[in-house]
């Protein structure tokens, strides 16, 4: 009885229209809500969320409809005021949860593919390389966008629904964008670093050390050189700095980081998501090939 | 009742003693690890701190140009202690049995007949020799390349500096590197631990008022540094009872070294029995 | 002869999923196999025997002695996984040699050991070579080459046959049968029961975690006599073959293909008698005959029926 080795060849047939990736992207999300580690990690953001939603209700009942001296007097206390410091500063909060999230849901996102072989299965349906790094890559974004960009723009809706006005509104309006903005600059950088380390490492957990090691690494000799060398600028070299430098800016925040232009940080934050991004084509590219 | 099978060649091993194996457990897991290339990406992260002081050299007509001692103080503290120590040691410690967890060739290992104390032990063993490998050449070049700055000479006197550095880390490796080692033979997914308990905990226990920070692997390793280096307890939440308690129950050099040894023999005790009770297969997620 | 290993009431489970269901079987030296589709338990029964796993209920010994962290019985033990994991960037020779270093061999011992061993499974011109680059049957030889270097009295061989070519197929086959006459007590697991056949006539046959039947494959055969035997005959007429059938009452069906005709009887002997008696008479012109259903697959499809 002849035994046949089996194994799949590259789909050379006509790819299929539309969003492709889609299927990548449900089957990895339906995987992640799966896993109880991962509620788990939600179930702490939603603790921040709600204390950000106890806050903005807080102070909207009270600048609405009370005017006992009490209540006006915590209206006053900064720490329960909401204006864009306070959508801000969620975002900041939230980003150290979205690199712990993302580093649990991306490490072993391709780094097992391979170990398992899957990336020669997936190759062998009408999915192209593009499709699987964005399947992979929106999964990471939409987890990340579900802990940063979508809660803090529906704390702005609930801050205009209990504070109905066109003041509010003018207050408001702009800041939506900023959200958006500023959770791009977190998420993206973060999505794309994991899943270039989960490309190039063989082992889940090394991939997820790798980054770790580099962001960690990368903060400590920031906040290190800087006083080193006793110029503030040398801070921008700590990406979590950097993204923090932009975010100032797109809130109309007071600079606290450092002085040097926010541009330079973007290009900075730009830069290494496009360094990942070209690691992470080039590893899956090479993958096809061999599929 | 026994049965025993004549014609079978005797296994030859019957009596080989608990250092053979103790060794080569160590020599197989030194050997293995040093031909990863990832661990040349943690050679070049433990020398990055190398190039500061070599960098700096550049700029000596510079205020900084004449504070070698400072700069070696703060990158032996800020740099090593803080960040390179506990990184190397999770690098390190939770892949020490992780791995073979991961890449599920356990079975192979469980079933030879190697005393688990001896697997674990021998396999730490070889953790600290690569780590320190790669940390005391890291601290000796930092060292020598701070010389080049003023205000530090290439003394006896900051060679004994110098050495307490390393005994210091030396002594936090074997602190953390157990700790990471029990994370990596007990969680299925122990970065995340381990980036919360290292990175978050330690921070947020040495900063709240309290004796949390007992808890925590780099209050004793802190408290082995050379008494001569600048205020190391910056806390965010600055309170006269934090610093009361601080000064009660101020732990000293030596208790501080008791102290990591307990941790880490605890620890790697915890590994042992991880390793002897826990049914490590890949079959039970198959057959679910 | 005195059983190597013994279960009694032996249960594993994990969470609700029950693996191993009060198994009671001692197995003997000499070559078993242990027979059953995907997810019977083999995997799991050698998994205990091996001290992998602990039983949740009922117990296992091995030797006479638990085997769950026993190092007196995992020195007389060898196992060949059915997974197909190595450590990475390790050869051939290394990964034998370095396992062979945790019976406590010497080095010049497991390098001797290790060079035997992959001279035995042939594959003494890539030992040398990453694993990484070897075929799935490479990949097998090499483990079953870690699993009998260092000579155990036990072998444990999971799927054994998995990934190699028809010529290693029969060199595995001889080998296990070889490995049995040293002495040595082999259990080889197998979905395939064509492979274990070849090996062995002592079989267990295992399906949802509980034991069908154990013995000889014809010992087998005689606990399900109830059932009926299937026995194409070729012949040059075998309309007039089933005609003499046709009228017996032990006969449940015909069935006609080119030039030969599938009789299934419910008394075999009966049978076989008859058919004797016919070409004996010359009253048909037999060619040929064979028990379609004579090998361990109609045993085992009797048997889960």
């Amino acid at each position: 009885m002849p035994i046949y080795e089996q194994t799949y060849r590259a789909y050379d047939g006509k790819p299929l229209r539309g969003f492709r990736w889609w299927v990548m992207v449900k089957q990895e999300l339906r995987v992640l809500f799966g896993t109880r580690a991962f509620v788990y990690l939600l179930i702490v953001a939603v603790i921040h969320t709600s204390f950000r939603v106890f806050q903005i209700t807080v102070y909207d009942m009270v600048s609405v409809s009370s005017q006992t001296p009490a209540l006006m007097a915590l209206k006053n206390v900064a720490m329960m005021q909401v204006d864009e410091r306070t959508f801000f500063d969620y975002l900041r909060i939230q980003s150290s949860l979205v690199f712990i999230v993302t580093l649990f849901a991306g490490s072993g996102m391709i780094c097992n593919d391979f170990r398992d072989n899957l990336i020669e299965i997936y190759f062998s349906k009408p999915l192209t390389r593009l499709d699987y790094i964005a399947g992979k890559s929106i999964t990471l974004l939409l987890v990340g966008m579900l802990l940063t960009a979508i809660p803090d723009t529906l704390l702005v809706v609930l801050h205009n629904l209990l504070a109905p006005g066109r003041e509010t509104l003018r207050e408001t309006y702009w800041i939506p964008f900023s959200i958006l903005a500023f959770s791009a600059c977190i998420v993206l950088p973060c999505a794309l670093g994991v899943l270039a380390s989960s490309a190039l490492f063989s082992s889940e957990r090394y991939a997820g050390i790798a980054v770790f090691m580099i962001v960690f690494g990368n903060s400590a000799l920031g906040t290190a050189l800087p006083e080193l060398v006793r110029n503030p600028n040398f801070s921008i070299i700590s990406l979590p700095m950097a993204i923090n430098r932009v975010g100032e800016t797109l809130f109309a925040q007071p600079r606290k980081s450092f002085p040097l232009h926010w541009g330079w940080s973007a290009l900075f934050v730009g830069l290494v998501c496009a360094f990942c991004c070209w690691a992470l084509a080039s590893r899956i590219r090479r993958a096809e090939r061999a599929s | 009742m026994s049965a025993t099978l004549d014609k079978v060649e005797a296994t030859p091993t019957a009596n080989a003693p608990y250092l053979r194996f103790l060794a080569m457990s160590a020599h197989h897991a030194l050997v293995t690890t040093l031909r990863r290339k990832r661990t040349i990406l943690a050679g070049v992260v433990a020398l990055l701190p190398v190039v500061i002081p070599l960098v700096l050299t550049v700029f000596t007509e510079g205020a900084f140009g004449r504070e070698g001692n400072k700069i070696f103080v703060m990158l032996m503290e800020d740099i090593y202690v803080k960040a390179l120590l506990p990184l190397l040691a999770m690098f390190f410690g939770i892949m020490l049995i992780g791995e073979d967890v991961e890449s599920q060739t356990i079975p192979y290992l469980l079933t030879r007949p190697v005393p688990r104390s001896a697997m674990v032990l021998g396999r730490f063993a070889s953790l600290l020799v690569i780590a320190a490998g790669l940390i005391v050449p890291g601290v000796f070049l930092t060292f020598a390349a701070c010389t080049a700055l003023g205000n530090f000479a290439f003394s006896g006197a900051n060679l004994r500096l110098m050495l307490h550095y390393d005994g210091a880390l030396l002594m936090g490796l074997l602190g953390y590197g157990a700790f990471c080692t029990w994370l990596g033979a007990f969680f299925k997914r122990p970065i995340i631990t381990g980036v919360m308990a290292l990175f978050f905990w330690q921070r947020l226990a040495l900063y709240v008022p309290g004796l949390i920070d007992f808890f925590t692997i780099e209050k004793y390793v802190v408290a082995l540094l050379p008494p001569l280096a600048e205020a190391r307890e910056a806390p965010m939440l600055r309170t006269a009872l934090a610093e009361y308690q601080k000064k009660l129950f101020l732990v000293g050099a030596t208790k501080s070294a008791i102290a990591l040894l307990v941790i880490a023999s605890v620890l790697i005790l915890l590994t042992v029995l991880v390793v002897r009770r826990r049914e490590y297969s890949q079959a039970k997620a198959m057959e679910s | 002869m005195s059983a190597i290993i013994e279960a009694n009431g032996l249960s594993k489970w994990f969470g609700e999923v029950v693996a191993v269901n009060n198994l009671d079987v001692s197995i003997e030296p000499g070559v078993t196999g242990l027979l059953g589709p995907n997810g019977a338990g083999k995997s799991t029964f050698i998994k205990l025997a091996l001290g992998l796993y602990s039983p949740s209920r009922g117990t296992m010994s091995v030797f006479g002695e638990p085997p769950r962290n026993n190092l007196r019985v995992l020195r007389r033990i060898g196992y060949c996984p059915e997974f197909d994991r190595f450590p990475e960037n390790t050869t051939g020779f290394e990964f034998v040699y370095w396992l062979n270093r945790f019976y406590g061999m010497t080095a010049a011992e497991a390098t001797r050991r290790a060079e035997e061993a992959c001279e035995r499974v042939k594959m003494t011109e890539r030992m040398d070579d990453l694993i990484e680059t070897y075929s799935r049957g490479m990949r097998q030889r090499i483990k079953i080459a870690q699993a009998l270097a260092p000579s155990p009295e036990l072998l444990f061989l999971d799927e054994p046959m998995a990934g190699l070519d028809p010529e290693g197929r029969e060199e595995m086959f001889a080998l296990i049968r070889e490995l049995g006459e040293d002495g040595r007590a082999v259990i080889v697991s197998s979905h395939i029961l064509y492979e274990v056949e070849r090996v062995t006539s002592h079989v267990v046959l295992l399906h949802n975690g509980c034991i069908l039947a154990r013995g000889r494959v014809h010992e087998v055969r005689e606990l399900i006599d109830e059932h009926p035997l299937a026995v194409t005959v070729e012949c040059g007429s075998p309309r007039d073959l089933a005609r003499y059938f046709a009228e017996d009452g032990a006969t449940l069906s015909l069935e006609f293909e080119d030039g030969r005709v599938t009789v299934r009887t419910r008394d075999p002997n009966g049978f076989f008698e008859k058919l004797n008696r016919l070409v004996v008479d010359k009253a048909v012109d037999v060619t040929g005959f064979a028990c379609a259903d004579a090998d361990l697959q109609s045993v085992f499809q009797y048997l889960v029926r």
